[in-house]
């Protein structure tokens, strides 16, 4: 039997993709832009070799910061888009309160993050990648997943703050404004710890 | 002139680039380090490491999704 190629495998999933894309929006369903934007998504995960657990990591225990500034990027764009977004439909983000709640689902979701060596695309990624390694990290994120949503109720009553969303407080552009200027301050900022 | 080899298969990050930077420091000038990984972010690590220390680095991907990298110090 001959052996199927990379770029074989890859060409079928693209043709895949697309072909259940055209089928859902055919059928007016909503599922095949989201596929699409998966699609896409994955790609450039790969091929940038960008990874979330990395950025934390790189940082705190190398002082590199190449990554974790990407990251602020990252959400730097993802700011305006969403900013053009929510200014033309008025749509609202799914704002979740702070307690301390979110605290330990940070550090909890950190050190599972850092000791699996990926977050939940990373892991999905290299999966897709072949990378045999990840499939008990899968299966774990899938167990912890369960559980979370079994528990959502009672964290969702926990103890914690109003929501703060910041285009109701003061505006889109007032609020654009803030974001970007902290996201470009933490640039800096790091640029600057790194050199030292 | 003595060459060193370190088995870093099966290791996420940030272990290999910690275990490279430990191994490095015990050789001696002219010694190589030849060092094996499959997490394709160590490899990104290794390199952006070594390029900041102006050490000669030598990537190769041996088979798919595995790397020889060579190092010299």
């Amino acid at each position: 039997m001959k052996k199927i190629s990379g770029t074989e495998l890859g060409l079928f999933t693209a043709v895949f993709c697309l072909a259940g894309a055209a089928v859902l929006t055919g059928r007016g369903l909503t599922g095949g832009g989201v596929l699409l934007c998966g699609l896409g998504l994955g790609y450039i995960l790969q091929r940038s070799r960008f990874c979330m657990a990395s950025a934390y990591t790189d940082l705190l225990v190398f002082k590199d910061g190449s990554l974790f500034r990407a990251l602020l990027i990252f959400i730097l764009v993802c700011s305006v888009g969403f900013f053009f977004v929510g200014l033309k439909t008025g749509r609202e983000g799914f704002v979740v309160a702070l307690g301390w709640r979110t605290v330990l689902g940070g550090l909890l979701f950190g050190c599972g993050m850092v000791l699996a060596g990926g977050c939940a695309a990373g892991t999905i990624m290299r999966l897709g990648e072949g990378y045999i390694l990840f499939i008990p990290v899968l299966i774990g994120m899938i167990i912890g997943s369960v559980l979370g949503a079994y528990h959502y109720s009672f964290w969702s009553g926990v103890q914690h703050l109003d929501p703060v969303f910041l285009p109701r407080l003061m505006g889109w552009g007032a609020a654009l404004f803030l974001q970007v200027f902290i996201l470009i301050l933490l640039w800096v900022i790091i640029k600057k710890w790194e050199k030292q | 002139m003595a060459e060193f080899y370190l088995d870093l298969v099966g290791y996420v990050c940030p272990v290999p680039l910690m275990e490279t930077k430990k191994k490095f420091q015990e050789l001696a000038a002219g010694d190589v380090l030849v060092i094996e990984t499959e997490h394709p972010r160590a490899v990104r690590n290794i390199m952006d490491w070594a390029w900041n220390e102006g050490t000669d680095v030598d990537v190769d991907e041996t088979a798919n999704g595995r790397w020889k990298i060579v190092l010299k110090k």
